[in-house]
């Protein structure tokens, strides 16, 4: 394996639809959320 | 005769990804541990990869729609609740230019799918409990990596390590394209600390 990857997890993504009609969802966006590194986040650790 | 569902669901990822990771170069193409390995995969950063988790993709000058993962009704997007269609493939940096400019319509997997595909393969490995041999190995391309505790990057504990899925490079006759494949069960397993072990006899996870 070249590199890390990331797990896949969905239980840590959050789907947001940003635009439905009568069919369901259009567009959307996954919110990858906590699993993101937050350099600000570790440096109040 | 394969189709090329079969082929996606298990990590082959169509002729795009082939050319794209055809420069990747292999010093030692030997089943085991390689002793010289030279990659030249990219890194795939968290702004682009939040692109492309996105529902609902244009072409920003033809205004066409990007397709759907080519897991279709399988995609694992549909595991995300309140969702009820596909994601779209995933693309490459230069490969969402070109759809940016000239809306060429590239065919693959999502990113999850991606990530799903890689972390079945690594379950697989760790457990050590599945019958795969050099004549049935399940191959998959990884056309990118993550970076880790960096910006751009994601948190350590939510990544699958190199260190944590030791597989050979094996043999190939499609041209210079590498797969990941699984070692014999038996012969080798992962320890705890990532080095591989000896062990005699196949375990699966569930036993004790």
């Amino acid at each position: 394996m070249p590199g890390p990857m990331v797990a896949y997890n969905p239980g840590k993504l959050r789907f947001v639809p940003t635009k439905t009609d009568e069919t369901g969802v259009i567009e959307g966006v996954v919110d990858q959320g906590a699993i993101i590194y937050n350099s600000s986040a570790e440096a109040s650790n | 005769m394969i189709d090329n569902n079969f082929l996606c669901r298990f990590g082959v990822v169509g002729e795009v990804w082939k050319r794209y990771i055809s420069t990747v170069s292999v010093n030692t193409m030997t089943v085991g541990a390689p002793d010289a390995v030279e990659l030249s995969i990219p890194p795939s950063f968290v702004e682009h990869e939040t692109e492309q988790l996105r529902l609902g993709r244009f072409s920003k000058t033809k205004g066409n729609r990007l397709g759907d993962c080519c897991e279709g009704k399988n995609c694992v997007a549909y595991l995300l609740r309140g969702n009820n269609i596909a994601l779209h493939p995933y693309l490459t940096p230069s490969q969402q230019l070109e759809f940016d400019a000239h809306g060429t319509i590239i065919e693959g997997p999502c990113l999850l799918d991606i990530r799903k595909t890689v972390t079945a393969i690594a379950m697989l490995y760790r457990n050590d409990c599945v019958g795969v041999s050099p004549h049935n190995v399940m191959p998959v391309r990884v056309p990118f990596y993550n970076r880790v505790n960096e910006p751009g990057g994601y948190n350590a504990s939510e990544m699958i390590m190199p260190s944590d899925v030791r597989l050979p490079f094996a043999p190939t006759n499609q041209n210079s394209v590498v797969l990941l494949s699984i070692p014999l069960p038996g012969h080798v397993y992962a320890g705890s600390d990532g080095g591989l072990q000896p062990r005699k006899t196949p375990v699966c996870a569930n036993e004790d």
